[in-house]
């Protein structure tokens, strides 16, 4: 880890937030993010399971690279890194200064609760007589105006609920150690300088209880989405064990109403909330999950908007295999049945004809509620640069969205403050020849430090009994004891102890600690001990003191032995830390690339930007729309123009070796090899129009791709011609197998092309064929004008889709429109065809990288959410359309996302080997490469010259894998290979 | 069968209807089936409320006006009530019955509006049979104990409130009538009926009729005025 003077704030600690805050904790700046709330993890605490694999995956966005400083378990239960300190209960009051140099005024609340104090016995929560409705569970349950806001985090510490406290002292009656304190006090600290500010305060969600139609608040039986996902959850209100919150019955028939919010211009909301539909899918299958298989869930919905990558077969997969139910209506209200409890909706169904259902619970699937405002003292700043919002311009996004404009945001704010960060860093332990690096290499002292926690209640520990235990155990153990007593500074006696010390590991044993230990934490890596060289016992956790008052010297010594053994056999990483070069190769100089490339080059990174074409910008030159083509026009000028750009056109990139932080290979330009060197690539390939053969494309001239529709459209001959009648029909050879993906830039494309013919021809009948409009967002209002402007929109299914025929010279295009109940028949002058986007060929420049690529031969990468922009190659990222069909402005968004992840490596001057690396033992090894293929972080590679299995200790992620595979027990885990597994639970069995 | 009209077709009723409870262009109508999945009476003989928008938008007047579509509806407004792109449906509804013959409006309502127009109330009563009947059922009332002194007030001239009444009330439930009246009659209420069109329903609202319906609040707007009342109450 390195580090600089340079501080940001980030206001906001949800995914957003955090996200940012990791960036730039990583890219080595320190971050104060401040939060408002009680807690960190905004809404992701709250959901168990993420769309596509329904896993949480939250910590996915902890550093894969160089993570020991950064290591921890689970970001919902809390956030720790050494650049990045938090501030809850936490606002913003003022700022002043200028972009660089700010000064900011935080004012925090007070929880109530003394964190030195506290032994988190929780007697306050149990005495609380104050009873509200939990908002972590969405009101699907209750909770005490005293209480903990984070779920299974035994250390978190309780937080007074001052709005419902009814300060009637029940809670500091109870404590034991006197660390309630009623009075609310609010604390004011200025911080400065303040480089930049991130902004990022999330979207509150619309409130159904201000629209009788539901039920909502009247009827139990209605919930939310998200209150729905608390009562399926184990940490929920029902603790795992979902029923029906009126009456307890089992859940067996569930229906989700989409849109509930949203796409309702009566109540202001004409947006799309984007997230809604694909949360529903997954909630329907977690429910099935949950609740069992035969488990009735049906989605009432206008349009699935399954626009992202991997979507459509999540959707067509829930339907097909685990029988979700689809149905294609908007839910007028929800009435009682005539059961109690069970509720009742009525429906229209794909013929028109009216059906009926009953089920046990309703859920609204409820999208963005009222954006907040930035408050004066923030937006009269965003001009100046460096106040920057995630986003709230484009409303409610999913994690992935989130996640790049949290890089986004990272990104710009580096670059308009023209931080070169690599020049400011200076170097911080954990580096070749720090104390901590020589501690690891000595064989094992350890020197045990006794802290006797006096100040609290906590567990009487006979230590003379330990400390005499200690002494007489194998191995070199030195132990000090030290009291913490009210009022009185450990500092010196423990500055002492660690400057005194023979010891080269550390045993914190002490009856109660927490609260202490991120103090002590930072103490130790001053005094020479980094994280990995100290293990800690906490006595007073349950499992240990069993709620007793004194703690026998037997059940003490149990986790005390297992610390030490695991102080023992801890191993310094054995591989070696690697130089990296501040330097970028780009591959493809296209939106994406262009993008990337540039912000790389201004933030002092030297870019090598490969094209394979004679000219570069890609798909940008061929974008119609002037508007929309800018952009891109003055990136192409800026890449040309940069002194930190080499642009090489016409050329591939040959060969390729090395790791990440140093790649040399060479780029082949008219038969020409021209050597490169590397810290990093970023593939940007892109993508073209698909071709296709659906509906006769090609066999009659008036048949043409949207694309080429619009050139057709944009020619200014077009308005000579007489049109009577134009047609479109969507996802032709998309979203279904084999391209079963939605491309995402279609349906907007038909809409604007829909109007500009409108324009030209104000009386000419222009009908679109879809089978769910994919305006996501704002662009919700594009398809809003279009309806408004007399396009004619007829949905059909894919099962049954429009038929394109000759009649002599003419097209006619035969459908059928469900909501009239006939067919249509239309004779068409053009009938444009939404083609969609592939990917370019990429497999070979894949293989080279050691990056999978998707069955529809897009990049595969590490995380469809969390890491959109990386790749399992730590080395290696990837955007724009290589990756997945979106517009050329996301793909700039995407590109700009993209470099700021290549930046936190190449940021560094060298990387530091992962402690939990693999080794193989190559004189067993029968290179048979199992491990090679089964990597999931492709850190082993063959080595050319001995064909032995080498494995790079910077990607390697310690997971095991390779070990569990190999036939021979010729990979082992470093520190946690069997001898010292084997040792650690002797010792916990002893 | 196959779409006749262009999209920019001119429909009557398109242009003519109300933009009511807001003004929301009715071309934004997504066909979502809210107010369908909501109206009581969808799937009789085929009725569904965003199939008469959709009539409407394609320029089928005609075919719609010819149709018996508009005389299913309730006029319950439970449609419009949730429409979340605020779509005039039953203004639609309302102008279209506008445009069907009046000798091919259903029975009933045709029959009522004729007689309201001709005679001051939907069932053509005539005066003298009206003011016996009231004057009648105000009598009995004066035969209760707690009501001696009490008489309907006719025209009476400088009152507070105008009381029209349901034709029903005067026809076959008049025993309903006291309820009202004894009510005021505690309240020390100031009212009056008039004696001549003293019609409290509008049926030129459900038979699409404007003008007929214009003439009638026209008639209790008169009232008001010759009266010198400040108070109406209607009773639908």
């Amino acid at each position: 880890m390195e580090k600089t003077k340079s501080q940001f704030l980030v206001l906001g600690a949800g995914v957003g937030g955090i996200c940012s805050a990791i960036d730039l904790a990583e890219t080595g700046y320190s971050v104060t993010l401040v939060e408002k709330g009680p807690r960190t993890g905004g809404i992701m605490p709250q959901l168990d399971h993420q769309f596509p694999d329904d896993h949480c995956g939250m910590c996915r966005m902890l550093p894969m690279v160089d993570r020991e400083p950064g290591a921890q378990t689970c970001l919902k239960r809390g956030l720790s890194h050494p650049n990045i300190r938090i501030l809850t209960h936490t606002t913003l009051t003022d700022l002043s200064g200028n972009p660089g140099d700010y000064t900011a005024v935080l004012t925090s609340v007070s929880r109530g609760v003394d964190a030195l104090r506290c032994t988190r016995c929780m007697a306050c929560i149990d005495v609380c007589p104050v009873s509200v409705l939990d908002a972590f569970n969405d009101r699907a349950g209750d909770r005490n105006a005293i209480y903990q806001p984070f779920f299974g985090n035994p250390e978190a510490l309780p937080t007074i609920d001052w709005d419902n406290c009814t300060r009637c002292g029940e809670c500091a009656q109870a404590c034991p150690n006197s660390a309630i304190d009623l009075e609310r006090v609010e604390l004011t600290e200025s911080v400065a300088p303040v480089s930049g500010v991130i902004v990022a305060g999330g979207n509150p969600l619309y409130d159904p209880a201000v629209t009788d139609l539901y039920g909502y608040g009247v009827l139990p039986n209605v919930v939310t989405a998200t209150a729905f996902e608390r009562i399926l959850s184990g940490s929920g209100p029902f603790r795992g064990q979902p029923v029906r919150p009126s009456d307890g019955h089992p859940i067996r028939r569930v229906a989700w109403i989409q849109c509930v919010g949203s796409r309702n211009v009566m109540i202001g909301a004409g947006h799309c909330s984007s997230t809604c539909c694909m949360f529903a899918v997954k909630e329907a299958l977690l429910a099935k999950k949950t609740l069992g298989s035969d488990t009735d869930t049906t989605i009432f919905y206008m349009d699935m908007r399954t626009y992202g990558r991997d979507s459509q077969r999540y959707r067509d997969r829930a339907e097909e295999e685990s029988g979700v139910r689809f149905i294609r209506c908007r839910i007028h209200s929800v009435d009682p049945a005539d059961d109690p409890g069970d509720l009742k909706l009525t429906y229209l169904d794909d013929l028109g004809q009216p059906g009926e259902a009953t089920f046990d619970m309703v859920v609204l699937s409820t999208g963005a509620g009222v954006q907040k405002e930035l408050p004066p003292l923030l937006a009269d700043k965003t001009d100046q640069g460096a106040v920057v919002t995630i986003g709230p311009e484009a409303g409610l996004q999913d994690i992935r969205e989130t996640v790049l404009r949290a890089h986004g945001a990272v990104s710009s704010l580096l670059e308009k403050l023209n931080m070169d960060s690599r020049a400011k860093t200076i170097p911080k332990t954990g580096r070749a020849g720090d104390k901590s690096v020589n501690r690891f290499m000595q064989q094992p002292v350890i020197q045990v430090l006794v802290l006797d926690n006096g100040v609290v209640k906590a567990p009487q520990v006979e230590w003379p009994a330990i400390e005499g235990r200690l002494e007489r155990s194998p191995g070199n153990i030195f132990v000090n004891r030290l009291s913490i007593i009210d009022g009185k500074d450990l500092s010196l006696e423990l500055e002492t102890v660690l400057k005194e010390t023979r010891g080269n590991r550390l045993l914190v044993v002490s009856n109660h600690i927490a609260g202490y230990r991120a103090t002590l934490t930072k103490r130790f890596e001053e005094a020479g001990f980094s994280a990995p060289l100290v293990e800690w016992v906490d006595l007073n956790r349950n499992d240990v003191s069993m709620g007793t008052e004194t703690i026998q010297p037997d059940a003490a010594m149990k986790p005390i032995q297992v610390a030490l053994m695991r102080l023992l056999h801890k191993r310094p990483s054995r591989g070696m830390a690697q130089v990296v070069e501040n330097s970028a190769l780009v591959i493809g100089a296209g939106p994406a690339g262009l993008s990337a490339a540039v912000s790389l080059a201004e933030q002092g990174v030297v870019v090598h930007l490969v094209e394979k074409e004679i000219s570069i910008g890609g798909n940008g030159p061929r974008i119609q729309d002037e508007h929309q083509r800018r952009p891109i026009d003055q990136l192409i000028v800026r890449a040309k123009g940069h002194p930190n750009i080499s642009i090489h056109t016409g050329a591939t990139l040959g060969a390729l070796s090395g790791r990440p932080g140093h790649f040399e290979g060479w780029v082949v330009k008219e038969n020409m090899e021209i050597p490169l060197s590397f810290g990093a690539a970023i593939i940007a390939t892109g993508g073209t129009p698909a071709i296709t053969e659906a509906y006769g494309m090609g066999k009659h001239p008036p048949l043409v791709s949207h694309f080429d529709f619009e050139k057709k459209v944009l020619d200014p001959r077009f308005a000579e011609d007489t049109l009577n009648t134009v047609v479109m029909i969507q996802c032709a050879g998309s979203r279904e197998e084999p391209r079963n993906y939605c491309s995402r830039t279609c349906c907007v494309k038909a809409l604007d092309n829909a109007l500009r013919v409108r324009q030209l021809f104000p009386h000419a009948r222009i009908v679109i064929f879809y089978r769910d409009i994919m305006t996501y967002g704002k662009s919700e209002e594009l398809y809003a004008k279009a309806r408004t402007r007399r396009i004619r929109f007829i949905p059909f299914n894919k099962s049954k889709p429009p038929v394109v025929r000759t009649e002599g010279d003419t097209v006619v295009v035969d459908g059928f429109d469900p909501v009239m109940g006939e067919a249509v028949h239309l004779k068409a002058d053009w009938v444009s065809l939404a083609v969609g986007m592939v990917p370019k060929p990429i497999h070979d420049l894949c293989r080279l990288l050691e990056v999978p690529v998707t069955p529809d031969g897009f990049v595969h990468e590490a995380d469809a959410k969390w890491r959109p922009v990386d790749t399992i190659n730590p080395g290696v990222f990837v955007c724009g359309l290589a990756k997945g069909p979106l517009r050329a402005d996301e793909a700039v968004a995407e590109g700009t996302a993209a470099a700021l992840r290549a930046l936190r490596l190449l940021n560094r001057t060298e990387l530091a080997p992962q402690r939990h690396s693999a080794v193989v033992r190559h004189a067993i090894c029968s290179r048979c490469y199992l491990c090679v293929d089964s990597c999931p972080y492709g850190a082993r590679f063959v080595e050319p010259v001995l064909g032995q299995v080498e494995v790079d200790p910077v990607a390697c992620q310690g997971c095991g894998t390779c070990a569990s595979v190999c036939p021979n027990s010729a990979t082992v885990m470093g520190e946690n290979e069997d001898f010292t597994v084997m040792n650690v639970i002797e010792a916990a069995l002893m | 069968m196959e779409i006749c009209t262009p999209d920019n077709t001119t429909s009557s009723i398109l242009q003519s209807a109300p933009r009511r409870p807001v003004d929301s262009p009715t071309p934004l109508c997504l066909s979502c089936g809210t107010c369908s999945a909501g109206c009581p009476i969808t799937g009789q003989s085929g009725f569904d409320p965003r199939k008469i928008v959709q009539m409407v938008l394609a320029g089928r007047d005609k075919e719609l006006v010819k149709s018996n579509l508009p005389w299913l509806c309730t006029l319950c407004g439970k449609c419009e009530y949730a429409c979340p792109m605020g779509i005039n449906i039953i203004s639609i509804i309302r102008t279209a019955r506008g445009l069907v013959d009046r000798d091919k409006v259903p029975g009933q309502i045709h029959k009522g509006v004729e007689l309201g127009l001709k005679t001051g109330n939907n069932l053509g009563l005539p005066q003298e049979d009206f003011t016996f009947i009231i004057e009648d059922v105000g009598e009995e009332l004066s035969a209760e104990s707690g009501f001696e002194d009490f008489m309907v007030p006719i025209d009476k001239k400088g009152a507070r409130m105008l009381h029209t009444l349901h034709n029903k009330l005067v026809n076959t439930q008049n025993e309903d009538l006291v309820h009202w009246w004894k009510i005021f009659h505690v309240a020390s209420e100031s009212w009056t009926i008039p004696s001549v069109n003293w019609e409290g329903v509008n049926w030129g609202l459900f038979s699409g009729d404007n003008d007929a319906m214009k003439t009638f609040v026209d008639r209790i707007a008169h009232h008001m005025q010759a009266l010198e009342l400040s108070c109406l109450m209607y009773p639908e």
